[in-house]
């Protein structure tokens, strides 16, 4: 037999499989590998999502944003004793996107994302 | 993608199915896996894996394939691709196992056709037992993986001509063995 009819006949049986175990449970274990690690990735960005809006909440209660934003945007300065300044401060609160309302909304957004990831990251394991 | 059923999935051709994939549908990746891994854990055994080796290193092969599974462009056959990224992965991890050099040649370079060959019926895998670790592994790699010459010594760090020359006697002794008489040959049809 010529080299190159034997190379070729030797690509012919390299390209037959051999007899292997089970080579559905095989791919069954592939695919539960790749879940799981797109379930963790989820999981991941669920939770860092969660994080991110729990510290943002926390730095808009915690950072006295009314009265900061009022100072800045106030035509005058705020005097909360005077009866024209606490209206003011009132009216800037009610009409306000970052309202107590607001505040709670985003509140709440945060602990569904932080229970979606959990929930997750509990699916995962 | 949802609508898709895994009897939709069987009927694709490899490379509508990588296409789902690359979408993100990691059922028609398993499609791909249930098709090509005999394929894939065969060749690292022919290579001289064992059996839980093979299949380690061919699930991380299909997890790397999977994860870059954008790189696939159709060139060549989906099979062929993963079989390669395996094969570098065995080579790697015998590599840090083994050392940088590939094994000694066994004392015995001769190959008898004779009593042994004729007696059984021989293919293929049981050929490759005659051969030497290093003359399996260039051997596989070349006509198992599709790696040329200078592939396989780029990717086994060892100088082409090394590899010609455990190519060259890897395949003599495979002459031989596989023209022994009582060898049938095992060749069954491609699906």
């Amino acid at each position: 037999m010529s080299d190159a009819s034997f190379e070729g006949r030797l690509e012919r049986l390299f390209a037959q499989p051999p007899r292997v175990q089970d080579p559905e449970a095989f791919a069954a274990r592939v695919e539960a590998r790749l879940d799981r690690e797109w379930s963790l990735r989820r999981g991941f960005i669920g939770a860092a999502g969660a994080i991110g809006g729990v510290i943002a909440v926390t730095q808009t209660l915690g950072g006295e944003l009314y009265g900061r934003l009022a100072q800045a945007i106030g035509p005058v300065r705020l005097d909360l004793d005077t009866e024209a300044g606490r209206a003011w401060y009132e009216g800037l609160q009610s009409q306000s996107l970052l309202s107590g309302e607001a505040m709670w909304v985003i509140a709440a957004l945060a602990g569904l994302a932080l229970t979606l990831a959990v929930t997750r990251a509990a699916d995962a394991f | 993608m949802g609508g898709l059923t895994s009897a939709n999935r069987s009927g694709m051709h490899d490379m509508e199915l990588a296409a789902l994939a690359a979408a993100g549908d990691r059922r028609a990746f398993g499609e791909l896996v249930r098709r090509h891994n005999p394929g894939v854990r065969g060749l690292l055994m022919r290579m001289g894996a064992d059996p839980a080796t093979a299949d380690d290193v061919a699930q991380d092969a299909f997890l790397t394939a999977f994860s870059r599974i954008g790189d696939f462009r159709g060139e060549g056959a989906f099979g062929g691709w993963v079989k390669r990224i395996a094969a570098r992965a065995y080579v790697r991890g015998w590599r840090k196992r083994n050392g940088e050099v590939l094994g000694a040649e066994p004392a015995d370079d001769e190959v008898s056709g004779g009593e042994g060959a004729a007696a059984s019926r021989i293919d293929l895998d049981e050929a490759l037992r005659s051969l030497s670790p290093a003359e399996r592994m260039c051997v596989s790699l070349c006509y198992g993986a599709g790696f040329s010459h200078s592939q396989a010594s780029e990717t086994l760090n060892v100088p082409l001509g090394t590899v010609k020359s455990h190519v060259k006697r890897g395949l003599d002794k495979l002459r031989l063995r596989l023209a022994a008489p009582g060898f049938e040959p095992q060749e069954r049809a491609h699906v």
